[in-house]
């Protein structure tokens, strides 16, 4: 779901820009010389796994030749909290777009926003309503499941919304198609999640119970 | 550092990004499709835009190298490193300093 330059209209890539940019700031400023020493080093593990895991492209068997790839933005946020899994996932998309050319440079601002802070902070919000709803000691994993699929099925949201308020596709066809696209990719998505924080809790329950911030 | 996980961590996902990777699916993703189906029918149009500036490893090949495979596998190898490197050295900026 990485937008490319040429999709959206200046007006349109600058609001997402500077939208990106608040909210990066914010994050920087509530991280900012309250990071434990624990967390950096889980961090960088994570950024290299969800750089890796957005490289698995996978087949939709439902909608024949596409596929999806897994975003990570609620597993990060879940393990690291909603500011810190914000900058990780800016740094991966930073990274995606200057070195390896997916996404364009006019749309990083979108894409942060869409596949990055939907996930690290509404979906982490979401995950702990969720999680203090559910009963039980799998609250935590169905909590961050369902927050996944929500996330990625919000980020086509956006995504189509950006792309057709630019002019370039009339909205009642781009946004319901991307949306039901994605509700399968999402699948994956609420899968990796929940299977990445089952075996967590198994091996290393402790990085679970690092402070969120 | 000093805890195991950081190098099963790393490992594993240079694994996925070098080997794992070259099994990728190739097809489009779903905005992608999206844009083609659309495009198809007339429903969707994009700018026509000279990329920006090329980027060292466009599709996450290193096309330097002969190899094709190879060219991918250097591509998910560096990015891995360089993503781990890239977000330990901001999350250490961001570190709580000791007493001072």
């Amino acid at each position: 779901m990485h937008i490319p330059d040429g999709f959206l209209c200046t007006q349109i890539w600058t609001l997402m820009w500077i939208i990106s940019i608040i909210i990066l700031a914010y994050a920087i400023k509530k991280t900012n010389d309250r990071l434990g020493e624990k967390k950096v080093p889980l961090m960088g593990v994570l950024a290299a796994f969800i750089f890796a895991g957005q490289m698995l492209n996978v087949n939709l068997v439902v909608f024949g030749g596409t596929s999806g790839h897994i975003l990570g933005s609620v597993l990060a946020a879940v393990l690291l909290g909603p500011y810190t899994a914000s900058i990780v996932m800016a740094c991966v998309f930073i990274v995606q777009a200057l070195v390896f050319q997916d996404g364009g440079i006019t749309a990083l601002g979108a894409n942060m926003f869409n596949m990055g802070f939907i996930g690290t902070i509404g979906g982490y919000y979401l995950y702990s309503q969720l999680s203090k709803k559910i009963e039980g000691r799998n609250a935590l994993l169905i909590g961050a499941a369902a927050s996944a699929w929500i996330s990625v099925v919000l980020a086509s949201f956006f995504c189509a919304m950006e792309i057709s308020l630019s002019g370039f596709s009339p909205l009642g066809v781009s946004v319901p198609l991307m949306v039901s696209v994605h509700a399968f990719v999402g699948l994956i998505e609420a899968a990796l999640t929940f299977t990445s924080l089952a075996y967590i809790m198994r091996v290393r329950p402790d990085l679970l119970k690092l402070e969120k911030i | 550092m000093g805890d195991d996980y950081v190098i099963w961590g790393l490992v594993i996902a240079i694994l996925l990004s070098s080997i794992v990777s070259l099994y990728a699916s190739s097809d489009p993703d779903g905005l992608e499709w999206v844009a083609q189906i659309l495009g198809e029918r007339g429903q969707w149009t994009t700018l026509e835009s000279e990329p920006l500036f090329t980027s060292p490893m466009p599709d996450y090949e290193l096309s330097l190298l002969p190899n094709e495979s190879l060219a991918a596998s250097f591509a998910g190898l560096t990015g891995v490193l360089l993503m781990f490197v890239f977000v330990y050295v901001i999350g250490s900026l961001l570190e709580k300093k000791n007493g001072a």
